[in-house]
């Protein structure tokens, strides 16, 4: 069976009350009999899924497991290492972490963790759960306005400076899905649906800059100067350098109140903040096929070497050249990006980083370099916290 | 949550859907089965009697009862009554049209004057009693569809008629939207597929351009005419029988209302034929008695290729639509790659044709003309009840908006086919030395003349810093949301003093006008 997870909040939840021990809880009114086999395909809100196989251990009665019942638990066979470090290096770039890391030091994960069970034990009146989340989700939404407001048309859409018009319209698409009012309009409270509204019109109006070629190409000529290393990241006129759009920005904001159902476990939203895990993802799954046939090129080949001795600028310049001269060679593409991703490190915006390496795997998804870049992107994000899982094991 | 429905409020005729378990939309059907509703509302009983009948049973005594039958109130709603179709519309109509104190449209019953709202009101009463009895549970909300042409005001008195009838309207939804969002959702699996939907109804005609990709229902461009639909064929001939009465009796028979009601059924009948037959019959034995010296009969055979001349012009009004959203789509007839036909005019043979030739290619007939509109609504009322999380629907303005220059002329802020929600703002400067206050008229419409426009409402800006004319600048921006609601403000640039308003555009009734109606309604259900 397939499971998608709306929101970071819910699969924190599931992290903490099931994976973590060994388990999985299933809410449903007709339970299958004890020992069936169970395979579960997790989607997590990034759209990547995991596999997780088992199989069925108890009956949990009405209000069993702590309010949670009627279901079914399901003992987890395996839990391999991929699966739990995928999802709690999803958990960490949601920004989830932090709460958790606080409970290792403080008391506040506790306490907090008994005040919902609480409230789930005693079946408080859903109205309160239900402003509960709406709160929530406004505080949510008004980060993602703030960001948004922040991020120029390409960022906005999450793409790359090089995106064509399929791909600018597909993202909008899938921000749209994400993002469009309607989504909002069976919530209570006009905030919700005054915020969705204001972020949809940014969103929109980047689209109608990006949507088609020649004003695309005007809209990146004033963004572009800007990118050079040391100078401010690529934002709109009028914002301090030092807010330059962080990954943790872009996924912080925990989506959609699906706390508020967070039983029922049937839709889900793209997230767009963990695309770039995503593609680690699948990037460190698979052998890297061999570079494809075509031959470099004697000036991509010294753009290449450029860029190599850590003159990003220079090498940027020297493809950006090649690619006008032959648009379809598609190892300077990948060169452009690869530069301007490492520009964009350099000046420590990881979300355009993120994206400029991907689009080189997109276009030449052979290209080692790009995912050596997105891997090294990756385990600088789950240094960051290491041992999150063996502890978080110890507290349960 | 409670379940939403999705109402079609046809000029002609009526549709209720609900999504179920499944995530499908489906008709519900009411008497005997019938999955849609005729349009008709009509007052029986003694005189000035309130007791109505909707429906088939409206319908049934619509001939011995013409002027206190209404069909095709939605012509009228929100409509001025000196606009140039609800002239047209009045002349033929059996019943009485009158103009209301502000010179909306409205229809006389007896001694009363009734406002279309209150019989459209009476008709989404019903379609909600039909889901009731087909769900077993109450319906307190609705999605309801008006034709992409309709404006604000039009939109506003839908809006007020559901309010009427109980129901709150979480959305007024498009018509050709709604049938592509139902005939779209479940079939186009991959890719992008650009689609054409053209829907001529009873009283009015849409055309969309909509691109369905992954889920995501984008409305490219919308364009239409509210006041052209089949009722318009049917008049032609009416027209054309009427004539020809006079020309071999010497006598009008536009005053008699009985005369008028059966030439409009057998009108209707003879259409409805022709789809089929290339020759139609119409007999009509007795048809005026009152002010000639032997009685009229008529009995006269109309061919398909006359009937076709006959309405040739209406066909041609169906193009220039076409091409302008086509034009404002910036795409070509080429890149059309399904063309969906809604609405019952639709089925007729002339308008196929022409629509074929116009896109140079077969159209799709595979959806239900009369209720994909109604499928659609409850599938949009899926997706805001949050049953669907996939199905997204982005959609637009079918009219711009902008202001009054003092010029006379029109200047648009917000472009027609701008997607919604949208936000806009240009700016203005005083035109006169030391002008303290700015007052700017607010139009929809796409006329440089401002007259062929529709004001909307009015913003004014108090205490302007006095300067030389043109010194002074102010910012109007409007907004748009995706429930069409609009908020003007208006800032001057040197002291950000600004002010804002919310126009809520005059269905013509005002709020205390909905609250005796209510209360009256409320008043005539309890004995």
């Amino acid at each position: 069976m397939k499971l998608a997870c709306q929101s970071w909040q819910q699969l924190s939840a599931i992290y903490s009350r099931d994976l973590c021990r060994n388990a999985f809880f299933l809410k449903t009114n007709n339970p299958p009999a004890i020992g069936t086999q169970v395979r579960i395909s997790l989607v997590l809100p990034s759209d990547t899924s995991v596999e997780l196989n088992g199989r069925i251990s108890a009956h949990v009665a009405v209000n069993g497991l702590q309010g949670r019942g009627p279901g079914v638990d399901i003992a987890l066979l395996t839990l391999s290492h991929s699966v739990m470090w995928l999802i709690e290096s999803a958990l960490s770039a949601a920004g989830m972490t932090p709460e958790l890391s606080i409970s290792d030091k403080g008391t506040r994960k506790p306490q907090k963790q008994v005040s919902t069970e609480k409230i789930e034990e005693s079946g408080i009146d859903e109205g309160a759960e239900i402003i509960g989340a709406e709160v929530q989700l406004i505080d949510s939404l008004s980060k993602e306005l703030a960001s948004f407001a922040k991020w120029n048309a390409f960022q906005r859409l999450n793409i790359g400076y090089e995106a064509n018009d399929d791909q600018v319209r597909s993202a909008f698409g899938e921000l749209s899905k994400r993002y469009h009012p309607d989504r909002y309009a069976r919530y209570q409270s006009p905030e919700i649906r005054e915020l969705a509204n204001e972020l949809f019109i940014l969103l929109r109006d980047a689209y109608r800059t990006l949507a088609r070629a020649p004003e695309r190409t005007a809209a990146l000529a004033k963004i572009k100067p800007k990118s050079s290393p040391g100078s401010s990241p690529p934002l709109s006129p009028g914002s301090s350098p030092g807010s330059s759009p962080k990954l943790s920005v872009a996924t912080a904001a925990p989506n959609l109140a699906s706390t508020r159902k967070a039983k029922q476990i049937d839709t889900k939203v793209p997230d767009m903040g963990a695309e770039i895990f995503d593609s680690v993802q699948q990037s460190s799954v698979g052998p890297l096929p061999q570079a494809n046939g075509t031959p470099i090129s004697a000036q991509v080949e010294l753009g290449f070497r450029v860029l190599e001795s850590g003159e990003y600028q220079n090498a940027l310049q020297i493809l950006k050249i090649e690619v006008r001269k032959y648009p379809d060679d598609i190892h300077a593409q990948v060169g452009v990006e690869l530069a301007a991703g490492k520009l964009a490190l350099v000046s420590g915006d990881r979300m355009e980083a993120g994206q400029r390496f991907e689009a080189a795997l997109d276009i030449d998804p052979t290209n080692e370099r790009a995912a050596r870049e997105i891997a090294e992107m990756r385990r600088h994000v789950t240094s960051q916290r290491r041992g999150l899982l063996s502890k978080l094991m110890k507290k349960i | 949550m409670a379940r939403i429905i999705g109402i079609d409020l046809g000029t002609t005729n009526s549709c209720v859907a609900v999504i179920d378990e499944g995530k499908k939309p489906r008709v519900l059907a009411g008497v005997n089965n019938r999955r849609t509703t005729p349009s008709v509302v009509a007052f029986t009983g003694e005189k000035n009697s309130k007791d109505v009948v909707i429906g088939q049973a409206a319908q049934r005594q619509a001939i011995t009862n013409p002027r206190r039958t209404i069909i095709g109130a939605k012509r009228l709603i929100g409509r001025k009554v000196n606009a140039k179709d609800v002239a047209w519309f009045a002349r033929s109509a059996p019943f009485r049209i009158v103009s209301a104190p502000n010179g909306d449209a409205w229809v006389r019953i007896d001694d009363n004057a009734l406002s279309p709202q209150e019989i459209a009101s009476h008709i989404l009463g019903h379609m909600r009693f039909i889901a009731e009895e087909a769900l077993g549970e109450p319906v307190t909300r609705a999605v309801v569809t008006v034709p992409a042409y309709f404006d604000e005001s039009q939109r506003q008195a839908t809006r007020d008629a559901g309010t009427i009838a109980g129901l709150e309207i979480c959305r007024i939804l498009n018509e050709p939207t709604a049938a592509a969002l139902a005939y779209g959702v479940h079939r186009v699996k991959e890719g992008r597929r650009i689609i054409a939907v053209f829907d001529l109804g009873g009283g009015t005609f849409d055309v969309s351009l909509m691109s369905v990709e992954n889920k995501v229902f984008e409305v490219l461009a919308t364009n239409g005419d509210s006041a052209l639909g089949g009722d318009d064929w049917d008049r032609m001939l009416i027209e054309y029988l009427v004539d020809s009465v006079f020309d071999e009796h010497r006598v009008d028979i536009t005053s008699d209302p009985v005369a008028m009601g059966r030439l409009k059924e057998a009108a209707e009948a003879a259409k409805r034929s022709l789809s089929s037959e290339s020759i139609a019959t119409i007999n009509l034995p007795y048809l005026h008695q009152e002010s000639s010296p032997t009685p009229i009969h008529l009995d006269c055979k109309i061919t398909r290729e006359y009937y076709e001349t006959l309405t040739h012009e209406l066909l041609d009004r169906l193009r220039a639509p076409c091409e302008q959203a086509l034009d404002d789509a910036n795409l070509t007839k080429e890149d059309i790659e399904e063309v969906l036909l809604v609405g019952g005019m639709s089925r007729s043979p002339a308008v196929q044709k022409m629509v074929e030739e116009f896109f140079g290619q077969s159209v799709s007939k595979s959806a239900n003309p009369d209720e994909v509109v109604a499928l659609g609504a409850a599938t949009h009322a899926g997706i805001l009840a949050g049953n669907d999380d996939e199905a997204t629907l982005i959609d637009v303005t079918a009219h711009s908006i902008g202001v009054k220059l003092g010029s006379g002329g029109f200047s648009s802020i917000v472009k027609r086919n701008s997607i919604l929600p949208v936000r806009e703002h240009k700016l203005f400067a005083t035109s006169q030395d030391n002008q303290d206050f700015i007052e700017a008229e607010i139009y929809q419409g796409e006329s440089d003349k401002i007259a062929e426009n529709r004001l909307l409402g009015k913003i004014r800006l108090d205490q302007l810093p006095r300067g030389k004319a043109g010194s002074v600048r102010v910012k109007l921006t409007i907004t748009i949301d995706v429930e069409s609601l609009l908020r003007v403000t208006a800032t001057e640039l040197s002291t950000g003093k600004s002010a804002h308003v919310i126009l809520s555009p005059s269905s013509g009734l005002s709020s205390s006008d909905l609250n005796k109606i209510l209360q009256a309604r409320r008043a005539h259900k309890k004995p």
